[in-house]
């Protein structure tokens, strides 16, 4: 009986950590969160419904975005490249912008997803009645990212 | 004056013990600020939660909703609550010709790597001198229909506010820290800018 305790207090203890360890993720640092790799089906279209889009919190006024126009092309390499960032921690790690693009993505698959990039390379992923996806792609280096 | 314990574990009534060592980095050496954040989560369970995780970052102190303070991390250690530099000089208006010719390229890298080189007080407070202050509030409205750029947080409830005052009058006596340098959030790096925004102190 004591060891059957011991071995359920021992579970409890080591839980929180084995629930988390995810093979496919890397560790993280003080600036990246930990990013998992995801599979991507072939993208079947991509449509941008909104470019170059200024946040309706940043009140600052010398915010401009009309500089962050993306591409069809830019968006579908973003969301091939992009990683998936864990729940809880891309609030506090990755920067925010008030500069965005959102639109609709169909997959080959047949799945349609909405998308939304920001200007410093975080984005998400929503799939009907599913939770959002925080994705944030590091080596999406090119213009109109910055980084 | 707050009681801190050799551990770095601040000892009074009024802060209840929830200290997670996975949030906690480094040794902290001298103080330099405060930096004060809202959660994004519902509630003080979630973060607490969270913060058991190897991989999670929280700060050293998490306020809830009622007011209850809970000592989350070691006033010794880092905790990673902060993320990029943004330029202090830019914030201030007091940036020298050269400091404006690194900045006229926007790259929130560089100018983070550039604002670590400086001492306080010309940077701001980064991870490596800075205690974290977590107020439990979500970004509004919940779920994925809103993008969280568009996002607000909601107000700091004066049950927050007053227990946020009489910590922040503790640590900075205790720490030696002025109290213009007790940042929000999005005042010190990139951050929804209505993160904290109803915070007092």
């Amino acid at each position: 009986m004591v060891r059957l305790l011991l071995l359920v207090a021992a579970f409890a203890i080591a839980a929180p950590y084995s629930a988390i360890a995810k093979p496919n993720c890397t560790q993280g640092s003080e600036f990246e969160p930990p990013l998992c790799s995801r599979k991507v089906p072939a993208i079947a279209r991509v449509v941008i419904e909104a470019n170059a889009a200024k946040s309706s919190v940043e009140t600052d006024a010398s915010v401009d975005c009309s500089a962050f126009v993306v591409t069809e092309a830019l968006v579908r390499r973003y969301l091939r490249r992009a990683k998936r960032v864990p729940g809880g921690t891309a609030h506090s790690m990755l920067d925010w912008s008030a500069c965005h693009a959102s639109g609709t993505v169909e997959f080959s698959n047949g799945q349609s997803a909405k998308w939304n990039v920001s200007q410093l390379r975080v984005g998400s992923l929503v799939f009907d009645g599913q939770p959002e996806q925080t994705l944030f792609c590091p080596t999406c280096r090119e213009q109109p990212f910055a980084w | 004056m707050i009681a801190v314990h050799t551990a770095g574990m601040c000892i009074n009534p009024r802060v209840r013990r929830a200290r997670r060592p996975a949030i906690e980095r480094g040794a902290m050496g001298a103080v330099a600020g405060i930096i004060v954040h809202q959660t994004g989560a519902a509630t003080s369970q979630s973060s607490l939660a969270s913060y058991q995780r190897a991989s999670s970052t929280g700060a050293h102190f998490l306020i809830d909703r009622d007011g209850a303070i809970y000592r989350t991390a070691s006033l010794h250690r880092q905790t990673w609550h902060v993320g990029r530099l943004r330029a202090r000089c830019l914030m201030e208006h007091r940036c020298t010709p050269v400091e404006l010719k690194s900045l006229s390229v926007f790259s929130p890298r560089l100018e983070d790597k550039q604002e670590r080189s400086k001492p306080t007080p010309d940077r701001f407070p980064s991870n490596q001198d800075s205690i974290g202050i977590e107020l439990v509030g979500e970004a509004l409205p919940r779920g994925a229909s809103v993008p969280d750029e568009q996002k607000t947080y909601q107000l700091v409830s004066d049950e927050q506010n007053a227990s946020l005052k009489w910590l922040i009058g503790e640590l900075t006596a205790t720490l030696a820290v002025p109290l213009h340098e007790v940042f929000r959030h999005p005042d010190v790096s990139r951050k929804n800018p209505t993160e904290a925004r109803s915070a007092r102190w």
